[in-house]
């Protein structure tokens, strides 16, 4: 029984955590708003945020983080009163101070025993706040802080007080003021309303564990097949008022499934947040001042996809600072402004979402990009055959870069082709638009979802297998002469102009044979696109939208399968990856 | 305590032909009547496949091979035990289930002699009148399975 306490104080903890994270988010893109008006209304959301991460951090016991979020809100307060402006240091202080917390809830999370160095971030605050001259004051702050204790600074809370009401200040139940009864609750009311913008989206969200959504799929998934049936069987009822009640309860149960399926979607909102901080710093680094638009913040995501989409999307912002757009003397000369634009946008597309990364620099121009691929060695061939379209998809090859000098930001261009790599495992696509001396859009295409993909279910012997339809480039029925042996036991199909070898399906998936005809071939597709081999089987069920489910993590051997899918019935059907399995086999061959 | 002590000695009886085995019923989820196991490739021999519970894709061995024994076509009695193993899921096809039964330790006996692989599945045997009970730990019976890694 005793263990009851600690447990809940440590979900308290994973609970104080996780919100952290998103304040954190948030922080960020406001001091970024901040960089550019120091508008008192940002000013007073940001020490918000900021005091109530202070009050839980400290309230579940994590100090360094509650000491470290103190300093941040005591150079707020100094901003807020005027004693210091939002310049450089300023800046650099406040986010070298959103830097480490960022780091400490990292850490926290891997462990409740993490802890950091902070001495120089205090010590840049302190500086920050208190300008140079005041060495003293400095040195005191930093010798109280290695105490680990929070030092509440009374009087320049009082300060900021002032200008809240006393309603949003009891809102904060983690006050530390309030506890004492302290003036600051009933100064001055003479302030306006706060903006209430983010609070009130909070209040209409509800955080959920992913676990219990996909438990709630399960089993309205579940109820969609006990509804088909019904709705198959409806005639044997008698009554026409139920077979009305079975069509209408399966519509209803489709819709349900649907709305499930979206409670796993995000806005895209906190990954572009955290873009335009990339853009920032990677536009100081290089000396370009970015201006750095989102569009369509609200789009919903998958949170996998857009976890995994992360990386790809830091690529290609540096990228487009660093490569796309121009030095800031080449702009003057060009006629365009010297800021440089970025745009980061979302929308959907069909059942897809498209993201763009565009920006207004100088484009990629195609000849060059062949060039240097005919220089390198990566392409052969005469020049003049590839279009201009072509060239661009050159960038995505292994080991390219156009950059004559290698920088520190985008490094040597290995990269787009590890981009591309990571969109298509996302089941997406990437292709670039560009006009030279206009600027260059990255087009990425992706599926709303990894739960569920297109299939097309097939049948083969005794067995019914999914393949995603974008695995498939079309079917066909071979005719007799279609189909040649070749050395011995290979057998190869004709069709249209290509000559594929034709696999057996149990062959390839290397699971014993179940009687079959095989009088259909699927063409499929590989890795490059191109259509790399053909599979026989023996006939097509349908193509249909299916929830894939992982495998147990029990069956490590399993080669070839990347789910299961639920089918109408209620079986299951394995969906298989045949071009990985094939590209394995071969391998091993 | 004493709780504790009553529910490490319940057990759910099972058949595999004429021989009774048992798993400790604090171990097993549910039992479920048979269903057709969907097959998979390159598994251990005496893995079935995957079925689907409630949305959920589950893993059955068959009870029959992993114990050496010949396979039997599933009849109206066969069941899956859904066994909980390190918050796996794991269905283990049997026979026939025949009940619950509770013993004291005055009933257990020494481990027969048997093959080396198979005698390591058994954890004791419980010994009532004529009957002779194989109580196997799910751990060790399913341990060709990746079931003591954690999720990555």
């Amino acid at each position: 029984m005793s263990s009851l306490p600690v447990d809940f104080e440590n979900e308290i903890r994973n609970m104080f955590l996780q919100e952290a994270s998103d304040s954190l988010e948030e922080l960020e893109s406001q001091t970024l708003d901040l960089e550019t008006s120091a508008n008192p209304e940002i000013v007073e959301k940001i020490f918000r945020v900021m005091h109530t991460i202070k009050g839980s951090a400290s309230g579940v016991g994590f100090k360094g983080l509650a000491n470290l979020a103190h300093h941040a809100e005591s150079l707020l307060v100094a901003l807020r009163v005027g004693k210091r402006t939002n310049d450089a240091l300023f800046m650099k202080a406040f986010f070298a101070a959103l830097d480490h917390m960022n780091q400490y809830v990292a850490g926290l999370k891997a462990s409740f025993d993490f802890s950091i160095d902070c001495t120089e971030v205090i010590a840049l605050i302190a500086q920050a706040e208190h300008g140079e001259a005041n060495l003293q004051t400095v040195v005191a702050i930093l010798e109280s802080a290695k105490d680990g204790d929070i030092i509440f600074d009374t009087q320049a809370l009082n300060d900021f007080h002032r200008n809240e009401t006393k309603a949003n200040v009891a809102e904060s139940p983690s006050d530390p003021q309030k506890k004492d009864g302290s003036e600051t609750l009933s100064v001055g009311k003479e302030s306006k309303t706060l903006t209430k913008g983010t609070a009130s989206t909070k209040e209409d969200s509800v955080r959920v564990s992913a676990q219990k959504i996909d438990e709630l799929m399960n089993l309205i998934g579940e109820l969609v097949i006990l509804q088909n049936m019904m709705l198959q069987n409806r005639h044997e009822v008698a009554s026409k008022e139920m077979q009305v009640t079975f069509t209408q309860l399966n519509k209803l149960g489709n819709e349900l499934q649907s709305l499930a399926m979206r409670l796993r979607l995000v806005p895209v909102q906190g990954t572009f947040q955290r873009m335009r901080k990339i853009a920032r710093d990677a536009g100081n680094s290089v000396g370009k001042t970015i201006e750095f638009k989102t569009e369509g913040d609200s789009t919903e995501l998958d949170r996998l996809v857009l976890e995994k989409l992360f990386d790809p999307l830091v690529h290609l912002i540096r990228n487009a600072v660093d490569h796309g757009i121009e030095e800031n003397d080449e702009r003057v000369a060009a006629g365009k402004s010297v800021q440089g634009s970025v745009t980061l946008s979302a929308r959907y597309k069909g059942d897809k979402v498209l993201i763009k990364v565009i920006d207004d620099g100088k484009g990629i121009d195609p000849q060059k990009i062949l060039a240097s691929a005919l220089k390198k060695g990566l392409v052969k061939g005469d020049p003049a055959r590839f279009s201009n379209d072509e060239c661009l998809e050159f960038l995505f090859m292994s080991g390219f870069s156009t950059r004559e000098q290698v920088t520190s930001l985008s490094g040597r261009g290995v990269g787009m082709d590890v981009v591309r790599t990571s969109v298509r495992a996302l089941g997406g696509e990437i292709k670039i638009e560009s006009v030279v001396g206009k600027g260059s859009q990255f087009l990425v295409e992706l599926p709303l979802t990894l739960a569920i993909i297109d299939g097309i279910t097939v049948l083969c012997g005794k067995e019914r297998f999914v393949i995603p339809a974008s695995h498939v480039a079309h079917c066909v029925r071979p005719l007799e002469g279609d189909i040649k042996t070749v050395c011995g036991d290979g057998r190869v199909l004709k069709v249209r102009e290509m000559t594929l070898p034709l696999l057996k399906m149990f062959d390839l998936i290397e699971m014993a044979d179940s009687l079959k005809m095989g009088n259909l071939a699927m063409l499929i597709r590989g890795d490059e696109d191109e259509v790399s081999f053909a599979i026989e089987v023996d006939e097509i069920l349908g193509r249909t939208q299916v929830v894939t489910k992982p495998l147990g993590r029990e069956l490590t051997t399993v080669k070839g399968v990347s789910g299961a899918a639920i089918l109408g019935d209620g079986k299951t059907a394995l969906i298989l990856d045949l071009p990985k399995q094939q590209k394995a086999q071969r391998a091993s061959a | 305590m004493t709780e504790k002590h009553q529910t490490g000695n319940r057990v759910l009886v099972f058949h595999l032909g004429s021989e009774e085995y048992a798993i400790e019923v604090s171990r097993i989820r549910e039992v479920i009547a048979f269903s057709e196991s969907t097959r998979l490739p390159s598994v251990p021999q005496d893995v079935l496949g995957v079925i689907n519970l409630r949305g959920q894709v589950i893993t059955v061995v068959d009870a029959r091979s992993r114990l050496r024994m010949a396979k039997q076509v599933p009849t109206g009695e066969t069941v899956l035990l859904i066994l909980d193993v390190n918050e796996i899921q794991i269905g283990l096809q049997v026979d026939a289930v025949s009940g619950v039964i509770t013993f004291g330790d005055a009933e257990l006996s020494e481990t027969p002699k048997m093959d080396g692989q198979v005698a390591s599945y058994v954890k004791q045997v419980i010994r009532r009148d004529k009957r002779l009970v194989l109580e196997l730990c799910p751990e060790k019976l399913l341990g060709h399975l990746a079931i003591n890694k954690k999720a990555a």
